[in-house]
């Protein structure tokens, strides 16, 4: 597993970390096969991520990473990529 | 006998309308419940006589109401488009003791009523002048049915996110007995119709709880190469329970809606467009208002991801006239944006195959009747020169 510590002592994870458990914390939700959940994944793929799902997805990717999303992401978070930047910038910022 | 229903989690202030609103639908032997606002996790109530034992099931029921729409619930950030609320308006009491002194207005029930020449003339002027903003979109104009397929209703999930507020519709099977039974024996009861359910047919169809769906339905499983904008009129049924009072909260209302289908950006701009442009109409109407975010009543199941998810993708606002006799705003019209939403529920796509975005903008004609005359009274006199000279009083 790649992490490593901050100046703060810390545990600080890489994207590619973060972006695994992103990736596992969608399939789980939405009944993912492995292959399906290493594929393209955003808002409207699969089909249960629509208006419901992502809050859903929302409140479990905060309770997976100990975080809480400000408001004024919570309509950027469509994307894996994009996940995992606020995972990281919320992470940083706690 | 008063009883109570403690709650996980004090409801957030701001959820306490809604919350008390869901309240309604926990149980018909529920007579009376508050929620004060400084004891904010205990529900008050009282049945109606001989439902004392229900007492621990209703008390079970409404905590379940709390904990669902409050689960996960965050407030949203509440943005203000414009505010014209410090407008000053020369009236400041309840217009409708005086309409019904002069029989302009008549209630049959709770979320019925009836308007007589002076109201039916201030909402076609209202009427025109939106109309006549609706040309500036092009809109082609249509007329819909009050009725609408459950078909249609289930295929974009309203059924599951406002199952409170549905109006059913059924008939009498055809069936030579059963119309005869019912011919015979239905009799009203005095809060009812009486009458065997097995002679009613299942439900084909209900009222239609909003006027854009209709257009939706039309273009269902269609290709559309080219943006499009629609206007209507037409009656709208939402079963609101004890919420429903006076003009504030019909059953049964007109909405004229003017809506687009077409590219995210059409009908994003569209929308932008139409605020604009009902800032501009209010404006000359005189009237105090603001135009804010805001989210759609969603039943408790789905109440706190969907009014999330409203509020952080920006899909909804109202735009809400003062009533200075209550010192309170009331939503006058709206302006939504469903993003992909109806396109994919509906399989309407561009010519690229991809599902179209969809907006519309809708306005309640009692509501607005309301407003202006809780802004300025019955008499035109006070009205502003626009509303005073172009109604046909």
């Amino acid at each position: 597993m790649s992490q490593s510590y901050d100046q703060a002592g810390s545990v600080t994870q890489s994207e590619a970390e973060i972006e695994k458990r992103v990736r596992s914390v969608i399939a789980e939700m939405f009944h993912l096969s492995p292959q399906e959940a290493e594929g393209q994944l955003g808002m409207g793929n699969p089909a249960g991520w629509d208006s419901l799902g992502h809050m859903e997805l929302v409140i479990q990717l905060e309770k997976e990473f100990g975080v809480t999303f400000p408001n004024f992401v919570l309509a950027d978070l469509v994307s894996v990529p994009a996940i995992v930047r606020a995972v990281r910038d919320s992470s940083a910022s706690a | 006998m008063v009883y109570y229903a403690d709650l996980k989690a004090a409801i957030p202030p701001e959820l306490i309308p809604d919350f008390l609103s869901k309240l309604y639908y926990v149980s018909e032997a529920l007579e009376e419940f508050n929620l004060t606002s400084e004891e904010r996790n205990r529900v008050r109530f009282r049945l109606h006589p001989g439902n004392d034992e229900k007492a621990e099931m209703i008390a079970s029921r409404i905590a379940e109401v709390a904990e669902k729409m409050s689960h996960a619930y965050r407030p949203g950030d509440t943005k203000i488009l414009i505010s014209r609320q410090d407008h000053a308006v020369p009236f400041g009491e309840d217009p409708h003791p005086a309409l019904f002194d002069l029989g302009e207005l008549f209630e049959y029930a709770p979320g019925r009523y009836g308007l007589g020449a002076f109201l039916t003339g201030l909402m076609e002027f209202f009427d025109g002048e939106l109309r006549r903003m609706a040309k500036k979109f092009s809109a082609a104009p249509y007329q819909f049915p009050s009725l609408i397929g459950a078909d249609a209703l289930d295929r974009c999930k309203y059924i599951r996110s406002f199952p409170h507020s549905l109006t059913l519709v059924t008939h009498l099977r055809e069936d030579l007995e059963s119309v005869q039974e019912f011919a015979k024996n239905a009799r009203w009861d005095g809060s009812e119709l009486s009458c065997q359910p097995e002679n009613l047919s299942g439900i084909e169809c209900l009222l239609a709880p909003s006027i854009c769906f209709h257009w939706y339905v039309w273009l269902a499983d269609s290709c559309q190469p080219e943006s499009r904008a629609v206007t209507a009129i037409g009656k709208c049924f939402r079963y609101e329970s004890g919420n429903l009072k006076t003009l504030e909260r019909l059953w049964d209302f007109t909405m004229r809606e003017i809506i687009f289908v077409g590219s995210k950006q059409y009908v994003l701009a569209q929308r932008q467009k139409a605020i604009d442009e009902t800032v501009a109409l209010f404006d000359e109407w005189g009237l105090s208002y603001e135009i804010k975010s805001a989210t759609d009543p969603f039943f408790i199941e789905d109440y706190s991801s969907q009014t999330m998810f409203q509020s952080a993708f920006d899909l909804k606002y109202e735009a809400r006239a003062c009533l200075p006799y209550k010192l309170d705003t009331l939503a006058v019209g709206s302006f939504n944006y469903h993003q992909d939403f109806f396109g994919r529920s509906f399989s309407i796509k561009s010519a690229n195959e991809e599902p179209l975005h969809t907006s519309c903008v809708g306005f309640g004609l009692e509501r607005l009747v309301l407003a202006f005359l809780a802004q300025y009274g019955l008499d035109p006199v006070l009205w502003p020169d626009a509303v005073r000279t172009g109604m046909t009083v």
